[in-house]
């Protein structure tokens, strides 16, 4: 299984990154920005997204709308401290499949992740 | 949701209240869910009565219906615990990593709390991060301006929201 994290903070990757391996998960594409995301998703296709909403270049709003509009119904969690229910509303309108909210406990993100790693 | 015994003696307006309640609850989440770490709010100063900042802060612009920033101040002991605790590994300078380190506290400080305040609109910049020992950030002119002062295992902390529209 192959895992995309995109997020403009290093630290809250290898945050994320610690987690996926601590369900079996190595194949593991990091993107710093939004336009990453949607040039890796788009040259080497994924298993599942984690991102953030908020990043340079494009947002994590951004990389769910272009992969969507793709065809793609890879599942996308997103990870953000956008809470307000108006956001996350858009987030699913836009094809999110999960949200989760930072901060958040590592049982959390593990909870999350149980629902869509097969390895 | 968090209380602490400072933050439930308080004795502000309403107006003030609104501000503070929801970053002082939203500080110690941050900590005590990524760091495991347990801060307590001891004090809550004007920008006049509070003029030092910490080793390393960052900085996220606030527009829409509230103008202005948020700071999150670290004391450099802070910085480097922190740092640790999420990479295994202590630093001895303040490097690329804890400058991450911060500006993403930075971001989740903000963005709860932001959350947190009730008011629709309100929009947040990508955090900025500087460091350096002595270094001072000056709020707008007029804002309304909470400086929240913060112990944590590991050191001081401040969490400073600067804004006009309250």
């Amino acid at each position: 299984m192959k895992v995309l994290v995109a997020d403009d903070s290093g630290i809250m990757r290898k945050i994320i990154i610690r987690s996926l391996n601590a369900v079996g998960v190595t194949d593991i594409v990091e993107a710093a920005n939004g336009q990453e995301a949607i040039d890796a998703y788009k040259a080497n296709p994924v298993d599942l997204i984690l991102t953030d909403w908020n990043m340079p270049e494009k947002s994590g709003l951004d990389v769910v709308v272009e992969i969507r509009a793709t065809g793609s119904q890879v599942p996308i969690i997103m990870v953000t401290t956008e809470a307000q229910k108006g956001q996350v509303i858009a987030a699913i309108q836009a094809g999110v499949n999960d949200y989760l909210t930072k901060p958040f406990e590592s049982d959390d993100l593990r909870a999350k992740l149980d629902k869509f790693v097969s390895v | 949701m968090t209380d602490n015994s400072f933050l439930a003696t308080l004795d502000v307006s309403e107006k003030r209240q609104k501000l503070i309640k929801p970053f002082a609850n939203c500080t110690k989440d941050v900590f005590s869910m990524m760091l495991n770490w347990e801060t307590e709010l001891i004090g809550i100063f004007s920008q006049e009565a509070f003029m030092s900042r910490y080793d390393c802060s960052g900085l996220i612009g606030v527009s829409g219906a509230l103008r202005g920033s948020i700071v999150v101040s670290v004391d450099q002991d802070v910085a480097f615990a922190a740092a640790e605790a999420f990479l295994g590994a202590r630093p001895d300078t303040i490097n690329a990593e804890v400058i991450d380190m911060v500006g993403e506290l930075t971001n989740m400080i903000a963005g709860g709390g932001k959350d947190r305040i009730g008011i629709p609109g309100i929009l947040l910049g990508l955090p900025t991060v500087i460091s350096g020992k002595g270094h001072t950030v000056t709020f707008d002119h007029g804002a309304h301006v909470e400086i929240l002062q913060f112990s944590s295992p590991h050191g001081p902390l401040t969490v400073e929201i600067g804004v006009r529209g309250l």
